[in-house]
C-alpha cells in the first residue's frame, strides 16, 4: 500500500498521506518528510538508535497531527537529523505519546518549514486513513 | 470562479467587490495586468477573499503582481489592520519572518571580476553555508542570541561584523526595538544558535550580478549605481528561529481565538487582537525574530566581504539597502485624510516608501526608499525607488516574480542538471547543494519578471531605477 503521494501545488509542499489505522497514518506522515529531506534514508539501517520521546498534546485530530509534524520538523532542524523510524505508543484524537529515531545527515534536501492547517483534512475514506498536509517550503 | 466577477479599475488594478462575499469586511485589490491575471489561480484569490474577513481589516485587503497561492493569505499579500480594533495575524507574516533582500554595491566593473568569478563564487559559498547540514562550526551562546533578538544588525556591528552604514542603510536600522527575547520560546532560540549566517534553502539565494541597465540616471546616482557595475544581492530570512516562532504563535492564536470571539475561514489566518496580551506578546516575539533575520543578513555580509577580501584583495562592498518582505509593523497611513497607525502585514511583499518619509535614510530622503525585487534563479532582479503614488497600496510594492508552475511540475519539466547547463550556456554560473532545489526554483517555473515589474512600475506602486543579471549563483553549501 501506498504510503503517500505527493499532490500539485504552485508553491508549497502538498502530501497526502494514508494509513490503515491513525497509528500507521502518524508514522507514514513522519517518513513522508524524511523521504523529502533526505535520499540517504532509505535502505539505511539505524546503528547507534538513539530514541527520544515526543508527546503531543493538542484540543483536535487534525491540530494533533500538524503539532506531531512541527515537532518532527524542529527537531530535525535542532539535531540536523532526519528521523525515518518511529513507535507510536499511545495515540487519541488529542494525545499521542512515541518514539523517533533518526540519522545525522550531511545535507538536507530541502528545508521544510512548518506543516500549515491550510487545507488540512484528516479523515476516513473506505476504512483508511487519509490525510492531506501542505508543507511550507 | 472569482475572476469572473472582478472589476476593473485600471488597466493594472482589479476589485473583488465587498458584496462577493457576506464575511467580507472590505473589498479585495489586486495589482496585475490582463496578461499576469491569466496565471492567477482561483485559490490564490479566494485567499485574498479570505483575507479582508480579518477583524480591523482597513480600505483592502490587497495583493501584489506577483500573487500566488500560499497558506492563509496569498503570497504578494498586504493587509492593514487598525492598532484601536484590528488584530495581528503571525500566518499573514509567514512562516519566515523577516524573509528579506539586501544589496551590496562593489566599485568594481562586472568585467573586472569575470576572471575571478568562479573562485569568488566558490569562497562565498565555503563561507556561507546554506545551513541544510551541520550548521556554522561556531554556535551561538542562547545570551548571544538575546542579544541578537533584541539588537538585529546594529547588535553585529557594534560587535565589528559589519560598518556604520550598514545600520543606517537598513530597514529599521535593523532593529526593530518592541522586540523582546523572553518572548521567544528556548527551542525558537536553540534552532537559531546555529544558523546565524547561513542562507537556508527554497528560493533563497546570493547572487553576483551586473547593472545591465540604468533607467533613472539621477535616482541611481543616489543609490551608488552604475552601469556595469559588480553587485551582490542576498535573499535570506530568519531560518528555524523564525519557523519555529510563527508554528509557537500560531498555536497559541487558535486556542486564543474562541475567547475573542474570532471566526475565519482559514486556521492559518488565525489572529488576535493587536491590542491584547497574547498579540502584543507575538508582536514582540516576531520583531525579535525580524531582528535576527537582518543580523543574518548581516553576519552573510561580513562572510561575503571577507570572501571578496580574499579573491580580489581590494575594494569595498557598501550596503545599499535591506528590506523585508514578511513582516507585520507599526506604521502611520493616511486614511481617509486622517493620520492613523496600523498594523501593516506584508506577506511576500515589500515596503515602499515615498521620498521625504520619515523612516528612510536621510541620504534617499529626496528620492525615496530603493525598492529591491528579486527575479527568479538566473533571470532579472530590480532596483526601484517608492514614490507618492503608493500611497493606496499602504506603500507596498512586489517581492518577486511569482511561481506561475508548481515545485512539481518544474522537477517534471526540467532536470536540476539541465538548468544548470541552460544557465551556463547564457554565462552563469550555478553553486549548488542539491540539483533538486535547482529544477523547482528553474526560471521557466516563475512569472516573467519583466512583466510584474512593470506592472509595479506603470500602476506606480515603485518607479523601475535598474535591472541588474546574474553572474553567478550561489546557494550555499
Amino acid at each position: 500500500m501506498k504510503k503517500f503521494e505527493i499532490l500539485e501545488h504552485r508553491a508549497d509542499l502538498k502530501i497526502k498521506i494514508l494509513g490503515q489505522d491513525l497509528a500507521e497514518l502518524f508514522i507514514n506522515a513522519g517518513l513522508a518528510i524524511a523521504e523529502q529531506q533526505s535520499l540517504e534514508t532509505k535502505n539505511q539501517s539505524l546503528e547507534k538508535e538513539e530514541w527520544e520521546s515526543v508527546e503531543i498534546n493538542s484540543p483536535d485530530l487534525n491540530s494533533l497531527l500538524v503539532d506531531w509534524l512541527n515537532e518532527i520538523l524542529s527537531r530535525s532542524d535542532l539535531n540536523h537529523k532526519t528521523y525515518f523510524n518511529f513507535k507510536i505508543e499511545e495515540l487519541s484524537e488529542k494525545h499521542c505519546q512515541a518514539k523517533i529515531a533518526g540519522q545525522k545527515v550531511n545535507q538536507k534536501q530541502i528545508d521544510i518549514k512548518a506543516a500549515t492547517y491550510h487545507g488540512l483534512e484528516v479523515k476516513k475514506v473506505n476504512n483508511r486513513w487519509q490525510a492531506i498536509v501542505i508543507f511550507d517550503i | 470562479m472569482i475572476k469572473k466577477e472582478l472589476v476593473k479599475i485600471n488597466d493594472y488594478l482589479w476589485e473583488i467587490p465587498k458584496k462577493f462575499r457576506a464575511d467580507m469586511r472590505v473589498p479585495a485589490r489586486i495589482y496585475v495586468s490582463q496578461k499576469i491575471l491569466e496565471l492567477v489561480e482561483e485559490e490564490a484569490l479566494t485567499q485574498l477573499v479570505n483575507s479582508t474577513t480579518l477583524p480591523g481589516i482597513v480600505k483592502y485587503a490587497l495583493a501584489m503582481p506577483d500573487i500566488h497561492s500560499g497558506y492563509g493569505p496569498p503570497i504578494g499579500g498586504v493587509g492593514a489592520m487598525r492598532l484601536s480594533d484590528g488584530v495581528i495575524s503571525p500566518g499573514f507574516v509567514g512562516y519566515d519572518e523577516n524573509c528579506g533582500v539586501r544589496l551590496l554595491l562593489s566599485d568594481y566593473l562586472a568585467n573586472d571580476i569575470k576572471p575571478h568569478l568562479e573562485n569568488l563564487a566558490t569562497e562565498i559559498q565555503r563561507q556561507v553555508p546554506s545551513g541544510l547540514g551541520r550548521g556554522r562550526q561556531e554556535k551561538l551562546s542562547l545570551e548571544q542570541i538575546d542579544r541578537i533578538l533584541e539588537g538585529g544588525a546594529k547588535y553585529l556591528v557594534e560587535k565589528g561584523y559589519g560598518q556604520k552604514e550598514d545600520v543606517i542603510n537598513c530597514e529599521s536600522e535593523g532593529r526593530i526595538e518592541q522586540a523582546e527575547a523572553a518572548a521567544v520560546s528556548e527551542r525558537a532560540k536553540n534552532r537559531g544558535r546555529g544558523q546565524v549566517g547561513t542562507l537556508g534553502s527554497g528560493n533563497h539565494f546570493l547572487e553576483i550580478q551586473r547593472v545591465e541597465k540604468i533607467f533613472n540616471e539621477e535616482i541611481a546616482k543616489v543609490f551608488g549605481l552604475f552601469k556595469d557595475q559588480a553587485v551582490i544581492f542576498i535573499h535570506t530570512g530568519s531560518r528555524g528561529l523564525g519557523h519555529q516562532n510563527c508554528t509557537d504563535y500560531l498555536r497559541v492564536m487558535m486556542q486564543a481565538m474562541p475567547k475573542y470571539k474570532i471566526k475565519l475561514p482559514d486556521k492559518e489566518l488565525a489572529c488576535v487582537p493587536f491590542n491584547s496580551p497574547e498579540g502584543q506578546r507575538f508582536f514582540k516575539a516576531m520583531s525579535g525574530a525580524a531582528n535576527y533575520a537582518w543580523a543574518n543578513r548581516q553576519m552573510i555580509t561580513y562572510y561575503i566581504r571577507k570572501a571578496w577580501q580574499t579573491i580580489l584583495g581590494k575594494g569595498e562592498l557598501k550596503l545599499l539597502y535591506d528590506v523585508a518582505h514578511n513582516i507585520a509593523k507599526i506604521e502611520k497611513h493616511q486614511i481617509n485624510g486622517q493620520e492613523r497607525e496600523l498594523c501593516l502585514h506584508r506577506k511576500g511583499a515589500t515596503r515602499a516608501f515615498p521620498p521625504g518619509h520619515p523612516e528612510i535614510p536621510k541620504k534617499y530622503q529626496q528620492v525615496g526608499q530603493p525598492v529591491l525585487i528579486p527575479g527568479s534563479m538566473g533571470t532579472a532582479s530590480y532596483v526601484l525607488v517608492g514614490q507618492k503614488q503608493g500611497q493606496e497600496s499602504f506603500f507596498s510594492a512586489t517581492h518577486g516574480a511569482g511561481r506561475a508552475m508548481s515545485r512539481h511540475a518544474a522537477m517534471r519539466a526540467v532536470s536540476g542538471q539541465e538548468v544548470v547547463r541552460n544557465l551556463k550556456a547564457k554565462g552563469i554560473l550555478v553553486k549548488c547543494h542539491s540539483f533538486r532545489g535547482i529544477s523547482e526554483e528553474a526560471p521557466l517555473a516563475y512569472k516573467d519578471i519583466d512583466e510584474v515589474i512593470e506592472v509595479v512600475h506603470q500602476a506606480g506602486l515603485s518607479k523601475k531605477v535598474a535591472r541588474l543579471i546574474p553572474l553567478a549563483v550561489i546557494k550555499g553549501e
